[in-house]
């Protein structure tokens, strides 16, 4: 039933790849664990956010670790001679975690959706779907990965990934620094340039829903392109594999 | 040499179990109309039922697991994955502004602007490339399976129309259901069922199309899911949703670009056939 490159995926990192059909369930425990368990005083919709946040954990795992044992020099050599190529190669990885993350995103929305329904049952009509946020965090993770899998297969697992976690924690650092800076600063800066008006125009909810479906499918772009520069590097980086 | 004795066992067995699943909602109409929670897991075991009833055939005749469908092939392919969403925006939207100009409405309707409808079209997208697996639930059975063995029966043409009524039939008891909890008209009713014996057919030809074309099921699966949520969209932009189900000849016009669709896609599968 499953052949080519995918069985050796399937083989290698089989519990990465079931978790996601089950990650949706992952809401409803936090749930469980802060309302019944640790009877934490807690928005139920957080726990949901928490819940739906942890639910990622195993792809962003199967991402960081894309390549272990499949960095070596000699691996690399006979990658390049089979039927398929290299390219065949880093396209079923791609092809893998886009699943991964289709897969978990479904999930936490089908979860989602039922509990909406029990919550319905019970009386609560103005539950809202959180599913949007796991939409969301699926294209943020395809676009963490579109800048991070070159890096990982240029530099091999352990030098990529630790370039890549310096990356994503100067990004995660920017933001909330900026998040966290004196807004009235900004808000007396831009008024005195008349900046403002022009961009609450700009992000009034129909033009910032449009940039956001617009990034989506530029991120989609993002992923293809990542995957035909990840070819480029495949051969240079497999000179620095095992070092 | 195709064993016809043994494929209509297959077919058989496949049927008798996706029209058991079928029948759940009906015989359990009372619940499926007061608990929504009844409503949602009946909904999702009827969804995935074409799934389950594919493997159980598989299983049950020894036929294996080698021509699943279920590799992405998209060397080569991806702008079938284009074609699989592009495609039923277009008729699904062209649909709803015949029945707005038959209507004698505005074609877009009031409130909406043109951006509204360039960023639904990019959500669709964005939606069909991440969220779209729910679909794999039904194309995996009709496309991915009855569809060979229809198509080994019957030929193309045979396997198109036959799988078509079939398909639109299997959602028939679930429609009666929720009409007998109370929602809808006897007309409106009767309007799903041609709606259900005419849309399934032309949908069916696209996506079988797709699925020959490219060896898998997944652009079926965007297809399908694109279909399903445009539909709505475009009833949205260019029509009044609640005029839809009115059983008025007027509102056939829906049908015209999928009968246009179900025939181009129907002749060009047929091309490659002979």
């Amino acid at each position: 039933m499953i052949t080519g490159w995918i069985y050796k995926e399937w083989k290698q990192h089989k519990v990465f790849m079931i978790l996601p059909f089950v990650c949706g369930i992952i809401p409803f425990i936090c749930i469980f664990l802060f309302k019944n368990v640790w009877h934490v005083s807690i928005d139920v919709d957080l726990c949901r956010i928490i819940g739906v946040v942890l639910a990622i954990c195993p792809t962003l795992a199967y991402g960081d670790y894309l390549m272990v044992s499949d960095d070596s020099k000699l691996w690399a050599y006979f990658v390049t001679t089979t039927s398929e190529g290299y390219r065949g190669f880093l396209r079923v990885k791609y092809e893998v975690l886009f699943a991964m993350i289709a897969v978990q995103t479904s999930s936490i929305g089908l979860f989602d959706e039922l509990y909406i329904n029990i919550a319905a049952d019970r009386g609560m009509n103005d539950v809202t779907s959180i599913s949007g946020l796991a939409v969301a965090l699926a294209f943020l993770s395809l676009f963490f990965y579109a800048f991070g899998l070159p890096v990982i297969i240029r530099f091999g697992q352990k030098k990529g990934s630790l370039i890549f976690l310096i990356a994503y924690i100067i990004f995660i650092i920017t933001i909330v620094v900026v998040l966290f800076i004196n807004v009235d600063f900004i808000v007396n800066v831009l008024d005195d340039i008349n900046i403002l008006e022009l961009i609450k125009k700009l992000f009034s909810n129909e033009v910032m829903a449009f940039i956001t479906s617009v990034s989506n499918i530029l991120v989609l772009f993002a992923y293809y392109v990542s995957y035909r520069i990840s070819c480029r590097l495949y051969l240079k980086g497999a000179e620095n594999y095992g070092q | 040499m195709v064993n016809k004795k043994l494929e209509v066992k297959r077919l058989l067995i496949y049927l008798v179990t996706v029209f058991a699943f079928a029948l759940v909602p009906l015989v359990f109409w009372k619940p499926f109309g007061e608990s929504r929670t009844f409503y949602y897991i009946v909904g999702m075991i009827f969804c995935c039922s074409p799934a389950f009833a594919n493997i159980l055939a598989r299983k049950l005749t020894n036929e294996g697991f080698n021509d699943m469908k279920l590799h992405l092939n998209l060397r080569g392919h991806f702008r079938w994955y284009l074609v699989a969403f592009f495609v039923p925006i277009i008729v699904t939207f062209s649909g709803t502004i015949f029945v707005s100009i038959v209507h004698n409405k505005p074609i877009i309707a009031e409130g909406v602007s043109l951006l509204d409808i360039a960023t639904t079209i990019f959500m669709l997208g964005s939606q069909a490339a991440v969220f779209s697996l729910i679909g794999v639930g039904e194309e995996l059975g009709w496309r991915g399976y009855m569809n060979d063995k229809l198509e080994a029966l019957f030929g193309t043409l045979g396997a198109c129309l036959i799988g078509g009524v079939i398909w639109g039939f299997w959602h028939v008891p679930s429609d009666i259901a929720v009409y007998l909890n109370g929602f809808g008209t006897s007309s409106e009713l009767l309007y799903g069922l041609v709606e259900r014996s005419i849309l399934p057919i032309c949908l069916g030809i696209f996506l079988m199309w797709l699925t020959k074309k490219t060896n898998s099921v997944w652009p079926a699966v965007i297809g399908h899911t694109t279909y399903n949520e445009s539909l709505n969209v475009g009833l949205m932009f260019f029509g009044e949703a609640e005029g839809r189900m009115e059983s008025s000849v007027s509102n056939w016009t829906l049908f015209i670009p999928f009968v246009i669709m179900g025939v181009l896609f129907l002749l060009m599968m047929r091309k490659k056939t002979e």
